[in-house]
């Protein structure tokens, strides 16, 4: 995910080909160029088939250029991996090189449709694709496909931080890996209900859903969060 | 009844063989714990290996998981495995080992019904079992507690993993115990029942052990033609129910429903089940004993 | 006088194998009656269905004009026993297990009530020593003190002097006695002793291999008047004729061919001597035995010349 933002960066830096679509992401930067580092309190979901977990209280921290880390200070969460991609910022940091594909509107929500496509044939993302909101200058919805780690999905709805580019709530899908341990360890106790698992032991999908509040932007983020 | 019982506690209580058991407790309970307390990290990169690919874990989380919660429920896991051992070690003595020294003439040559003795041997089992219980609460809860502080509970089941959040957990453990409290007294019951049918208490002690060793080894390995005709009825398979309490619903987006438990139905199935074979071993060592020739 | 305990044909059998065959007899109240036999006769199988630890396989046992089975509870409140030996609790004191012994009699025991027992047992000043550091006499006196806590009527002694010293012996025969005479209670008692049952009992029952052999007041078995002459003579045929002419003996009982025993009357050894030599039997040793033992050694020897083993 973050190597293709950063593609998306160059091809935009590069100034090549769709010059509308260009000119586009170069609205949503000048928006998310005014936060350089954000605190936030959020509220977590986490959906993965094998994990039931309870709704969380997270602190978020983001600085400039591409760190952001999710801590729940008080609890449990799991955080998947690749949770960095969730702040659009990260699109800009690079100036690799990519080729924009302009595919149009989406006609069901009058998004605007852009594919990124690497120039460098070993980059681990394969391809990605943003929904922009054009009048509001804001990405809606991303979609990143890596060699390695299968798909990232980004949905953001914004409001009172909207013109900061940042969302008020993000759900970050993501390809979860098997899991299963030995019932040797485990030594589970079988209901007997028959149900077989939650989890199918092969990849599926996961999701994370944020809530975010109280942003506190360029205020300061402690460097030692991140570590 | 309530003389005789006191007699017969005195009796357990005031052997010192009976405190062998809690200080084995204490030592397994403690050893686990100073090895999480000083290598806890090691024990924890273990337990998530699997899930490495597709969550980050920072050393906070790894700090917040490894709590006294989990660690209770750790030392759990490994202790109601192990206890039938101390259970039989009482129970089993009851009637084989008073019968082995002679005491059982002593009690049998006074105006007691066998089955009010039965009945009084197994209360002071359960006592027991109880005081067992208890020593492991305030040694691998209270303990773990003190020296971990608490956190949300996370338990690993082969194919999911159960969150509750730390308020919705304490709960779950007096309800685990008050389970593993009946689970024990099966054992205890079965003890009892081989008790009556020996005049030594090694026999009972030790068949006690490989049946509940037979049985789990049946309940934990996975062959279909068992799953449905054998194991269902395996006291060793509604042992472990206790765990059900642990095992959470959740909504339909994966998340945990507060205070609530996945299959409640079948954790009183369960309960059931194993209050059935304590009536019927109970019976059947009343039924046995009402007829046995004292000839120790 | 009300007869305490009645056994009609009480059998017991354990597989194959007949512990118990047909045995009938009757205690009186306030009696001392013997069981006598050698090990494995079957005294202490019978004594352990009067205490209901073993069921018979057929008979039937009153005790108390009640059947013993039905009325189990009500019977055992008004009996104490020891059976085989006194076992207790090692770790505990001999107040803690007498305590223990009144409880499961269903009483509410006062201390200083227990403390008296075991003084009448001569425990007193070890009531808080545990069980362990006893002797075998202290534990079989405990032994009794437990069987005496309820205050029964009727006590059963399961070879209460087993492994005594001749002191220890000694005691809990005058200890028997108390019960017997200053306390008037009625008393079984087993032995493989005859000198023992001798010395305490009114009554005797002498069980072998599971059968009654002869039951009776013991003043009617010990005629003081008869005694038993055990001669070792050398010529049978001779000694035959000299007996058959001889008209005070009551009866010859030839062990072996050289060995006989002779009742008669126990002034008359020196005339049955006299007349031996007279006819030119040559008498190579003469002892006089008990009427009692030799009733004993006559009623429990199932082989002809085996020797009866009587302590």
């Amino acid at each position: 995910m973050k190597t293709i933002l950063f593609l998306i960066s160059f091809c935009w830096t590069c100034g090549v080909s769709a010059q509308p679509a260009a000119d586009l992401v170069r609205a949503v930067k000048t928006k998310l160029d005014r936060v350089t580092n954000y605190s936030a309190t959020g509220k977590m979901k986490t959906n993965v088939i094998f994990l039931k977990a309870p709704i969380a209280r997270v602190q978020v921290y983001f600085k400039k250029p591409n760190q952001l880390r999710i801590l729940n200070e008080k609890g449990i969460s799991f955080i998947p991996r690749g949770s960095m991609n969730m702040d659009m910022s990260q699109l800009f940091i690079d100036p690799a090189g990519f080729d924009l594909l302009d595919l149009g509107i989406d006609k069901k929500t009058g998004w605007r449709i852009i594919k990124l496509l690497p120039r460098d044939p070993n980059s681990e993302v394969v391809l990605s694709t943003i929904y922009v909101d054009a009048a509001a200058g804001l990405i809606r919805r991303s979609s990143t496909t890596t060699r390695e780690n299968g798909t990232f999905e980004l949905e953001m709805s914004y409001g009172a931080y909207a013109e900061y580019g940042l969302a008020d709530k993000v759900i970050f899908s993501f390809n979860s890996q098997e899991y299963k341990l030995p019932k040797g360890i485990t030594f589970d106790y079988d209901d007997g209900s028959g149900k077989k698992s939650t989890a199918s032991g092969k990849p599926t999908k996961g999701r994370v859903e944020i809530l975010y509040t109280n942003y506190q932007i360029n205020k300061g983020v402690p460097e030692s969060v991140f570590r | 009844m309530l003389a005789l019982l006191w007699i017969e506690l005195n009796k357990i209580y005031r052997r010192p063989r009976t405190y062998i058991a809690f200080g084995a407790m204490a030592a397994i309970v403690w050893l686990i714990q100073l090895a999480l307390y000083f290598d806890g990290q090691a024990y924890v990169d273990l337990l998530l290996s699997n899930l490495s690919g597709s969550f980050e874990f920072s050393d906070l989380f790894k700090t917040h998981l490894l709590n006294g919660y989990l660690i209770c429920f750790v030392i759990l896991n490994t202790l109601l495995i192990q206890m039938p051992l101390l259970v039989a070690l009482v129970a089993g003595d009851a009637i084989a080992g008073e019968a082995a020294q002679g005491t059982l003439r002593f009690q049998l040559t006074r105006p007691i019904t066998r089955a009010q003795l039965i009945g009084i041997k197994f209360t002071a089992a359960v006592v027991y079992v109880i005081s067992l219980l208890l020593w492991l609460a305030i040694l691998a809860l209270l303990g773990s507690v003190l020296l971990f502080g608490i956190n949300d509970l996370v338990v690993l089941r082969s194919t999911g993993i159960e969150q509750m959040q730390m308020d919705d957990v304490f709960w779950r453990y007096l309800a685990a115990f008050c389970f593993a409290a009946v689970a024990l007294t099966t054992v205890a019951a079965l003890s009892l029942l081989l008790s009556v049918l020996a005049d030594n208490p090694i026999g009972p002690i030790i068949s006690t052990m490989s049946v509940v060793i037979v049985f789990t080894i049946l309940s934990e390995m996975n062959i279909p033609i068992y799953d449905t005709t054998v194991k269902p009825w395996l006291f060793t398979t509604h042992m472990v129910a206790w765990k059900g309490f642990f095992y959470v619903q959740a909504d339909a987006e994966g998340t945990t429903i507060r205070g609530s438990i996945e299959n409640l139905p079948a954790v009183f199935r369960s309960l059931g089940i194993l209050l059935g074979y304590i009536v019927l071993f109970l019976g059947a060592a009343i039924y046995i004993f009402r007829r046995k020739d004292i000839l120790t | 006088m009300e007869t305490l305990v009645h056994v009609e044909h009480l059998s017991k059998r354990f597989g194959s194998f007949e512990a118990v065959r047909d045995v009938s007899f009757a205690v009186q109240r306030g009696q001392v009656y013997g069981f006598l036999g050698q090990n494995g006769a079957g005294k202490s199988t019978t004594l352990r269905m009067l205490m209901t630890l073993i069921r018979p396989s057929s008979g039937s046992i009153e005790v108390f004009g009640l059947d013993l089975f039905r009325h189990r509870r009500e019977i055992l409140r008004q009996v104490g026993a020891v059976i085989e030996k006194p076992d207790h609790y090692g770790y505990l004191s001999a107040y803690e297990n007498l305590r223990m012994a009144a409880v499961l009699c269903g009483l509410r025991p006062e201390r200083k009530k227990l403390m008296e027992q075991l003084a009448f047992v001569g425990l007193a000043d070890r009531s808080q020593s545990p069980v362990k550091t006893f002797s075998q006499g202290m534990k079989q006196r405990l032994g009794i003190a437990t069987a005496l806590v309820h205050d029964p009527s009727l006590i059963i002694l399961d070879e209460p002097t087993n492994g005594l010293d001749p002191l220890g012996i000694a005691d809990i025969r005058d200890l028997i006695r108390r019960l017997s005479r200053e306390q008037g209670k009625t008393l079984i008692v087993s032995s493989h002793l005859l000198s023992e049952i001798e010395l305490i009992a009114d009554s005797l029952l002498i069980l072998h291999q599971g059968e009654k052999r002869m039951e009776g007041k013991l003043q009617d078995l010990l005629n003081p008047a008869e005694t038993v002459a055990e001669l070792e003579l050398n010529d049978r045929q001779l000694a035959d004729t000299v007996f058959s002419q001889t008209d005070f003996i009551c009866s010859v009982d030839w062990r072996s061919d050289r060995q006989c025993c002779i009742r008669l009357p126990k002034n008359r050894i020196p005339d049955l001597v006299h007349r031996l030599s007279e006819t030119g039997v040559a008498i190579q040793a003469v002892a006089s035995r008990h009427s009692l033992e030799y009733y004993f050694l006559q009623l429990t020897q199932t082989e002809p010349h085996a020797g009866a083993v009587v302590d």
